[in-house]
């Protein structure tokens, strides 16, 4: 084994023993309002940046940005740590922080409504490829658009006429995703032994580009152009592609039954059942977590572990965003324990 | 009751019988007036029983938007929010039977086709539908609002001219004509006395 994976893998142990636990995420559930969840979380990484809110202006919006912050510096610290021959793809598999940024501003242009730098996740400055206070200040879409030229996200430029067509903010941020897809994808080459990392990103492209189809369909966006939009297929066959980019969403579940998706495709089929389309996007996230789970759980020894911890990171911000926002909501605890992804 | 200062003349008489009969066609007028208003009400009202299933609507929409705050947080939806173009609506007030009715046009139904989330695009479609389901049923209330306080007004002028102007007209035609009579009889009998004076004086 290389020994600068070896010395990788165990620095990540050690930064996962800093995540939540099922007994944590238990006693948070218990926590009765914000302030006591503040409390609570002094003791593990979030404690110093949740210290910084004075208990009178305590809100679940600022607490989001804590969260979203300690995941930043988890991300970039490993980035850092990273030796020579891993740090690309990490880096690479980091930039769809900086692509949330971009659709984030994107969606603010499109409709000429103000956005400021608060309202973006914390990228290190050294690590950030794009210039989003330039992106900000354009004084257009196009404009903003024009920001990305230099980047390897300029072919987003030419989908601008989609958006013109139907209107729709998902073609754009489609196009995105299928960029940064294609290349993680093709960065996946340069990592040794491949495969197992190649499961938790492949499962992610797959049910990513399964959700975006959904979504367009369920908008009327014609199968050609929804065809044009997807990625391509990690463990789905290109015929299985075409069948979802033409069918009604309803029907993607018995499409998917006959591909190795059959687990997600039974959750997707009660919850088009239950009538709860809204939440296609958790189920979605829920297979990916739980497929980054089991993956690092497997091999405790490969790179696939430090790929499972930054899903597995990102997953709990969502999840301790989930549970403020529902003490906010005045949520019961079972209630915001199913929008968890334990 | 008062019959007023009234001039006892055939003149006077006469323009109170016009003014009764212009009346009393202005009470019919007033009454079919008044049916139409209720009509509409009675229209209109079945229209508001809508509004336990808008209700209904609303809080599902309700529970959605909390869901998707509580999934997405507030960041994230407030960013994929800026996404999407308002609901704009435009309030054209019309004039039915002299009552201004106010009707509200959808200019832009806002933008949950722009919305780039599933969970959000779902919970907006729900949203609109709830808030274009409530704007009309706005427009039915007001519109009852108003068309109720011109039958209430339709009713008092009704109830004016059939319960104190009408019978004020007709007390003084009454006693116009009473007067009338009275002076046709005294003079008949002054008549009849000269009469009698007359014919004493020439025999």
């Amino acid at each position: 084994m290389n020994p600068s994976l070896i010395y990788l893998v165990t620095r990540t142990h050690g930064l996962h023993t800093h995540l939540l636990t099922e007994e944590n995420y238990r006693n948070v559930l218990k926590t009765k309002d914000l302030n006591s969840l503040v409390q609570y979380l002094l003791r593990t990484d979030y404690g110093p940046e949740t210290s910084k809110i004075s208990s009178e202006s305590i809100n679940s919006m600022k607490l989001g940005q804590v969260f979203y912050s300690v995941l930043m510096s988890r991300v970039y610290h490993l980035i850092r740590l990273a030796p020579r021959d891993f740090r690309d793809f990490l880096f690479l598999y980091a930039e769809r922080y900086e692509m949330e940024n971009v659709k984030r501003i994107l969606r603010s242009k499109r409709t000429g409504n103000q956005i400021g730098t608060d309202m973006l996740l914390p990228i290190p400055r050294e690590f950030a490829i794009i210039n989003f206070s330039a992106m900000i200040e354009a004084s257009t879409l196009q404009n903003s658009l024009e920001i990305l030229k230099a980047t390897r996200y300029s072919m987003i430029i030419e989908k601008t006429s989609l958006l013109q067509k139907y209107g729709i903010q998902t073609l754009l941020e489609g196009a995105l995703d299928k960029i940064y897809f294609k290349d993680l994808e093709k960065s996946l080459n340069n990592i040794p032994d491949n495969r197992k990392v190649g499961i938790i990103v492949g499962t992610e492209v797959d049910l990513r580009n399964i959700g975006l189809m959904i979504d367009l369909r369920a908008r009327d966006v014609d199968p050609e152009t929804v065809l044009s939009i997807s990625f391509k297929p990690f463990r789905l066959r290109d015929e299985d592609v075409n069948q979802i980019a033409r069918a009604k969403p309803s029907m993607v579940p018995d499409i998917l039954m006959k591909t190795p998706y059959q687990r997600f495709a039974s959750r997707l089929k009660s919850t088009f059942e239950e009538g709860k389309v809204e939440r296609i996007e958790q189920v979605i996230n829920s297979e990916i977590y739980s497929k980054a789970v089991s993956v690092a759980r497997e091999f405790p020894n490969d790179f696939a572990y430090i790929v499972g911890y930054l899903q597995i990171a990102e997953m709990e911000a969502k999840n301790l965003i989930s549970i403020a926002t529902g003490m906010e909501l005045a949520l019961e605890e079972e209630k915001i324990r199913s929008m968890l992804y334990l | 009751m008062s019959t007023g200062q009234v001039s006892a003349t055939k003149g006077a008489l006469q323009r109170l019988r016009e003014q009764i009969k212009f009346t009393e066609k202005s009470k019919d007028v007033l009454k079919m007036k008044r049916d139409q208003l209720a009509g509409e009400i009675n229209r209109l009202l079945h229209e508001i029983q809508r509004r336990k299933e808008i209700e209904k609507m609303f809080s599902e929409a309700y529970e959605s938007v909390k869901y998707a705050y509580a999934v997405e947080g507030y960041d994230e939806v407030s960013s994929i929010a800026n996404a999407a173009d308002l609901l704009e609506v435009r309030a054209n007030p019309v004039s039915v039977m002299n009552v201004l009715m106010p009707e509200v046009e959808v200019v832009r139904r806002g933008g949950s086709k722009q919305i780039p989330s599933i969970t959000l695009f779902v919970t907006t479609e729900k949203l609109i539908k709830a808030i274009e389901e409530a704007i009309n049923l706005a427009i039915v209330e007001a519109k009852i609002e108003q068309l109720a306080k011109e039958l209430m007004e339709t009713n008092r002028k009704v109830n004016a001219l059939e319960k104190v102007i009408m019978p004020r007209y007709i007390s003084q035609a009454k006693y116009i004509e009473d007067r009338l009579i009275e002076e046709d009889l005294e003079e008949f009998s002054a008549t009849k006395h000269v009469r009698d004076i007359i014919r004493e004086r020439r025999e």
